[in-house]
């Protein structure tokens, strides 16, 4: 689906008949229900039964497996939420004529998913490579949205020379471990390295699986290697940044948890360790550094990206662990963590059309919020959404009964369960410490602002679908205490499938 | 790429059906799903402009989103007579029809599953990309279009019983 599309609208982007008459706004909610095809195409094909401990597809270069299935149309149902946040119309001043005339936004994120559902399925280092690097070039690309931006531009220029250099990693660990076992394929290699008693073999395959995970350790922002992201998601456009943060983890995540459980079982217990430490190591300098150089920030967006590394920390302190339970969490925080994040941003970007769009002053380009500050007092002017934006903030600290708590609960549950003491207590206390920049946003929210706030709503942009959307997920994470068996058996059914079949 | 031998709560018609069979074993449920999928998209966009006015012109947008409509319905329809021919989904009535039409052509001699002037490994070659793909539609198509031997059963369930067992199979 998402490959004809591209097609389709390749095509329809070259007609000057068709392209004259459809704006970038109409382009990109024709993605938003692709994305909503192909997420249905995806779950049509969930068979838990049928598909088993997985399939291989196109000669084995792919996988399907039950997990692959489920967050690929998880990955395309986010893909389409974020999508709605685009604006639709203003009737004072046309929000959409001060986007920048993207047309090819709507291709570029349909090409980024695509290698995002592509790289979940990879059974093989070529098929890997190639997927990650598809989904990277859509990422870059998207940073650089607003070509007359200066700072979207460098962070553009920052994101594609650092993620190049992941790439370099995770193509010299492809290059090492085809070096020692002269295989590419995913499960030949799981399969040699359990039956191989010869010590370099292993020594070089594991060398080089390490510097894969660092590549995509890279890639996914977590600690020591997360320098670039703060930068990145804060001179990028916010209509930008909600994908960054969210879509290229998701995939990534689920690819490291297919490697972690193959080969954290297959190899012997002293490589094993090597890359669980790996993942210890990364989790718990994330855990500390996302929580710590998060509180001196003044920036709202680089303060999320703080936030993000801290979640990132939790994720991979899930997947380290690699039991039944831990994977259990590892999902389900996945899920949440997507969840709020995407709602935290589309609030963000809510707030931007509603507070910037009294400008008069013609915009080189559309205003985000980008200070903790300008959110001052915003409570009194725009109650709904301020409320919103703090459960966001609350679920993101993990303040009870809501979404985030039972994430953070379920993943230092499984943590102390598996005897991981230190860590899980290092984890509870950053979780304690990151409350505090959290409530510094809320505390800014609700303080009062002596300048008055025009109040915009006549000629604001935010559109019907994007509060409804606001809405719902506001409503999802304060009430999923009341019905939480869905999602919760989902993400056990699936960590089951990783261990039984 | 070893044959991956998938536990089914239904019998198992074809592995890798031709194409053309998916298409002409569609049961009319999945005709009103490809419809209703063709229709499904305009419609959303419709009412999303209704609800959210761009205030602009949306015939091209709603002619563009028909077409991807129906490319999603026709891929959804065609997933779904697929899981049938695999044995995933209820599959009585294709079951019969699929039995009479390879009989019919058992009895007359044809291989079962059609000719092919590809070389073999050709055939195995386009086997092994289009099994199963069905399972990654939402990303890329990859349909059957070569008739190869391969689809994973036995082919003598189809000669005639009264008949000695040298009616060729394959191609």
């Amino acid at each position: 689906m998402i490959f004809l599309s591209i097609l389709i609208l390749i095509v329809a982007i070259a007609l000057p008949s068709v392209n004259q008459n459809i704006r970038t706004i109409l382009y990109v909610r024709i993605s938003s229900i692709i994305f909503i095809y192909a997420g249905a195409l995806a779950f049509n094909a969930f068979y838990i039964q049928s598909i088993g401990s997985g399939i291989g597809i196109y000669s084995g270069l792919f996988q399907v497996t039950v997990i692959s299935q489920l967050l690929d149309t998880f990955i395309f149902l986010i893909g389409g939420l974020i999508l709605i946040s685009w604006p639709s119309y203003s009737s004072k001043i046309n929000v959409i004529d001060r986007l920048p005339n993207v047309r090819e936004y709507s291709l570029i994120v349909l090409f980024s998913s695509l290698g995002a559902s592509l790289l979940v399925s990879s059974a093989d280092l070529i098929s890997m490579y190639l997927s990650i690097e598809l989904q990277s070039f859509g990422v870059y690309i998207l940073s650089t949205l607003y070509r007359d931006s200066e700072s979207a531009t460098s962070a553009g220029l920052k994101y594609f020379l650092l993620g190049s250099l992941s790439s370099c990693f995770i193509l010299l660990g492809s290059g090492i471990v085809y070096t020692y076992s002269g295989l590419t394929q995913l499960e030949s290699i799981y399969n040699l390295i359990s039956v191989s008693e010869n010590i370099q073999i292993l020594q070089g395959i594991t060398f080089g699986i390490v510097l894969i995970i660092v590549g995509y350790l890279f890639k996914i922002s977590a600690a020591p290697l997360h320098n670039w992201a703060p930068d990145v998601y804060d001179d990028s456009p916010t209509i930008v940044t909600i994908w960054l943060t969210i879509m290229p983890k998701i995939s990534i995540l689920i690819f490291l948890l297919e490697i972690q459980s193959q080969i954290g079982n297959s190899l012997l217990t002293i490589f094993s360790l090597s890359l669980k430490n790996l993942l210890l190591i990364s989790s718990l300098l994330s855990l500390l550094i996302g929580t710590i150089v998060g509180l001196s920030q003044s920036k709202i967006k680089r303060l999320l990206a703080y936030s993000t590394i801290s979640h990132i920390g939790f994720i991979l302190l899930a997947l380290a662990i690699n039991t039944e339970q831990s994977i259990d969490s590892f999902l389900f925080y996945i899920v949440q963590y997507s969840l709020t994040n995407l709602n935290t941003f589309l609030i963000l970007i809510a707030l931007g059309y509603v507070l910037k769009n009294n400008s008069q002053t013609i915009l080189e380009s559309f205003q985000d919020i980008k200070y903790i500050n300008e959110l001052k007092g915003l409570f009194f002017n725009h109650p709904i959404l301020s409320l919103s934006l703090t459960i966001c903030l609350f679920s993101m600290a993990g303040v009870p009964p809501l979404l985030g708590f039972f994430s953070k609960q379920f993943v230092l549950y499984s943590a102390m369960q598996s005897e991981y003491y230190f860590i899980g207590i290092i984890a509870i206390l950053v979780s304690v410490i990151s409350a505090s920049y959290y409530l510094k946003i809320i505390k800014v929210l609700h303080s009062e602002n002596k300048e008055v706030i025009e109040d915009s709503n006549d000629n604001s942009p935010l559109s019907s679908l994007h509060s409804f959307m606001i809405s719902t997920l506001t409503l999802f994470i304060i009430f999923f205490i009341l019905k939480p068996s869905i999602l919760l058996n989902s993400t056990q059914l699936l960590a089951l499938s990783l261990f039984y079949y | 790429m070893p044959n991956k031998v998938v536990e089914t709560p239904f019998p198992l018609i074809d592995a890798d059906p031709h194409a053309s069979r998916v298409i002409r074993y569609m049961r009319p449920s999945d005709y009103a799903v490809w419809a209703g999928a063709t229709a499904a998209a305009p419609t959303a966009l419709y009412l999303w402009d209704k609800w959210d006015p761009s205030k602009l012109k949306i015939r091209s947008q709603l002619r563009l989103g028909g077409l991807l409509g129906f490319v999603g319905g026709f891929l959804l329809a065609y997933q779904r007579s697929s899981f049938r021919f695999w044995g995933w989904t209820e599959n009585k009535r294709e079951e019969e029809k699929d039995f009479a039409e390879l009989s019919d052509r058992a009895r007359r001699g044809l291989p079962l599953y059609g000719e092919s002037d590809q070389p073999e490994w050709i055939q195995g070659v386009a086997y092994r990309n289009s099994a199963f793909s069905q399972l990654k539609f939402h990303i890329f198509p990859m349909f059957n279009l070569v008739n190869h031997p391969h689809h994973g059963t036995d082919p003598e369930k189809y000669k005639p019983k009264d008949e000695p067992t040298s009616t060729s199979t394959s191609s």
